[in-house]
């Protein structure tokens, strides 16, 4: 059976929110299809070869280790660039969205990103926190927090669509960017546990990927109940 | 004028509250600072020698008990906020409860616990004499952002003026020893048979904060607390000036620059208090001699770990704080101590009670994995988040057969009693603690009767 390499990228900088669940709850689930799992923990100074994994993960970090880190990857904006384009798998939370963008605008300053989207960051001076409602692509609904002081503009190929909370912006209904398998959001912290039918969504793309046949999750386990107990007890509204 | 006006209603609506058996900690003070306006009037106040503020992440409530207790034994007239109340409104509240209408302080010495992100707001720059800081986390991620947030808001209360009283082993910290230009001694503890050499995988400073190279460390105590080196630029603990040694924590004892201590818990984070207490202490001038008369001689109270009895098994109540996964880190650890089988009780309905938001992330910050140890009989799970724990649970790869859903809580004392074994642990945030000991009661009144 084929092994799934996963590259947790800026592990040790990019970790604010128990974002380490969303690489082990994507481990949990593609072992059970029967892929072998590896996660490699790559930050600064490691050498990272974006050749060399199937799916790549950074989670949020303070503003400070964000300027650590885009500094560090942007050491790889052509082999990360040609990744993406190879279909590899990309799972993006939190402020680790900005990296993607053409640049970053915190006041005056502008400050290049990885230009593999054309859309902008800013940095605010205000903070976004709450809990946050979204509908995927397929209807489902995604619960997630945010807790940014950034927005984007990103105008296409969104991930989600806001039922309640915060877009992109305060101003947009939605969220985040998906393209190719490149899954990015501004929603932090375990977001797969949170919300396990997204997490088997991407895990029916890896199956189909290397033509494995998907094996439904079976809906008695208790992430499911977690999910489906939060969306009748709690907020549904701004 | 405005000051005596403002003390004088200060005293007023604590009285009335008083009289009507409400808890007047904070409302005087919201009538003064937010209905009023009167976000400055703290600085008119004439305080005396002594203003003393205890601040961080954990470990701020059992430090200012312990400075308390050594103070007021050796003479010093000390007004503290007991209560553990420790924001700008209870500040307020305090501080114009213990002035006389001309806007004297009246006892010798102000000891305050202060919310990290209050402390701003509380004292302007220059007013405290004496500034504690135990360490800085994460912790309620949802009000303070990240722990970058919190430290650069404690950096803008320090004056020039302002005595440091740090702890070394916390390099984010420890990089005020470099920068202030006022006095500042540093406390700290060395290597515990309970520290360890590999890094865990959540740590919130494991880079330089000046050169932003990542630290080496000899061995850590918890979370990014411990000793490290820079080897880019060297930075590292530096000497430490109240140094905690040969921590024995099974027998309640180590040592502070050679003099022996007697703790009165067995956890680090006594360790932590305790040398922390001692340096402040030694700092004001008190003698070492009586210092340690009142720390080893004594036995005062901490908030943490109430002990109680449940179906003739010993129950240890570890108040443990959400969105803070060193407070679980510390709890896990206590119970991994402990001799004999044990039953744990864990769980919340609200993640915080200062606010609604119920994020969850912080659960996978917690090394629950810790608790996959055969001494552990059973784990009840209890409150309105009792899936997402499990799922969490099962991740740390305890087994099934330990965990135990209860649905209902009115159901948790008989299940307790009828499947578990062994001491019991309830590892629960304020509300829950609250929850169980009425259900102590309940059940307790129900057996006598």
């Amino acid at each position: 059976m084929k092994t799934i390499k996963i590259a947790h990228l800026y592990y040790d900088l990019m970790n604010l929110y128990g974002e380490n669940g969303n690489v082990r709850f994507l481990q949990s689930r593609l072992e059970r299809q029967g892929f072998k799992v590896q996660i490699h923990f790559l930050t600064i100074d490691d050498k990272i070869d974006f050749n060399s994994y199937d799916i790549y993960y950074i989670g949020t970090g303070s503003e400070k280790n964000e300027k650590i880190v885009l500094e560090d990857i942007l050491k790889y904006k052509k082999e990360i660039k040609a990744a993406f384009l190879k279909n590899k798998f990309f799972l993006i939370t939190g402020n680790a969205l900005n990296f993607f963008g053409t640049k970053i605008q915190e006041n005056d300053k502008e400050t290049k990103a990885l230009d593999i989207f054309p859309y902008i960051s800013t940095i605010e001076d205000f903070r976004i926190v709450g809990e946050q409602r979204y509908l995927d692509r397929n209807g489902k609904e995604i619960i997630g927090f945010n807790n940014r002081n950034c927005i984007t503009d990103i105008k296409e190929n969104h991930l989600f669509t806001k039922i309640m909370g915060c877009g992109c912006n305060p101003n947009s209904q939605k969220e985040g960017i998906h393209e190719k398998n490149f899954y990015g959001t501004y929603l932090l912290g375990p977001l797969l546990v949170r919300n396990p039918h997204f997490c088997d969504k991407l895990v029916k793309e890896l199956c189909r990927t290397y033509e494995v046949p998907f094996k439904e999750p079976d809906r008695d386990d208790v992430s499911y109940i977690a999910y489906e107990r939060y969306l009748n007890n709690f907020p549904k509204k701004s | 004028m405005k000051l005596k006006i403002c003390i004088f209603i200060n005293k007023l609506c604590t009285k009335i509250l008083k009289l009507c058996k409400r808890n007047g900690s904070v409302y005087p003070g919201f009538i003064i600072y937010d209905v009023l306006k009167q976000k400055k009037i703290l600085e008119h106040v004439k305080y005396p020698k002594y203003i003393i503020a205890v601040t961080g992440s954990s470990g701020k409530g059992s430090t200012v008990d312990l400075i308390h207790k050594v103070l007021t034994d050796n003479g010093y007239d000390v007004c503290y906020n007991k209560n553990g109340s420790n924001g700008v409104l209870a500040a307020v509240t305090l501080i114009l409860n213990n002035c006389n209408l001309k806007g004297e302080f009246t006892h010798d010495v102000l000891l305050l616990e202060c919310d990290e992100r209050h402390l701003k707001l509380i004292f302007g720059q220059n007013k405290m004499t004496h500034l504690v800081i135990t360490n800085i986390t994460r912790d309620q991620p949802a009000r303070n952002g990240h722990p970058d947030i919190v430290f650069e808001d404690i950096k803008k209360a320090i004056g020039e003026k302002t005595t440091l009283i740090i702890n070394a082993d916390d390099p984010e910290v420890n990089s005020l020893a470099y920068s202030h230009e006022n006095k500042c001694i540093t406390f700290g503890i060395l290597k515990t048979k309970d520290s360890y050499s590999k890094s865990n995988l959540v740590v919130d400073y494991a880079y330089c904060p000046f050169c932003h190279k990542k630290l080496v460390y000899d061995y850590y105590h918890y979370g990014h607390l411990g000793k490290y080196l820079c080897p880019n630029c060297h930075f590292n603990r530096g000497n430490v000036s109240y140094e905690a040694s040969e921590v024995e924590l099974d027998k309640e004892k180590m040592k502070i620059n050679g003099q022996d201590i007697t703790l009165n818990k067995d956890v680090l984070y006594a360790a932590y208090y305790t040398v922390a207490a001692y340096a402040l202490l030694a700092t004001l001038g008190i003698e070492e001699e009586k210092i340690l008369k009142t720390i080893n001689n004594q036995h005062y109270e901490t908030k943490r770990g109430k002990t109680l009895t449940f179906d003739n098994r010993k129950l240890t109540m570890l108040e443990t704080k959400n969105e803070n996964n060193l407070s679980y880190y510390q709890s896990i650890k206590y119970i991994q101590n402990q001799i004999g089988k044990k039953t744990i009780i864990l769980g919340f309905d609200n993640v915080s009670r200062r606010y609604q938001f119920n994020d969850l992330s912080w659960l996978w910050d917690v090394e629950f994995e810790l608790l996959n140890h055969k001494s552990i009989d059973k784990i009840f799970i209890i409150g309105r988040f009792r899936y997402d724990i499990m799922t969490r649970l099962e991740f740390a790869h305890i087994e099934k057969e330990k965990i135990v859903l209860i649905e209902d809580i009115n159901n948790l004392l008989e299940e307790v009693k009828t499947i578990s074994i062994g001491d019991i642990y309830t590892m629960v945030c304020f509300d829950m603690t609250t929850n169980i000991l009425h259900l102590l009661k309940e059940y307790e009144n129900h057996e006598n009767n």
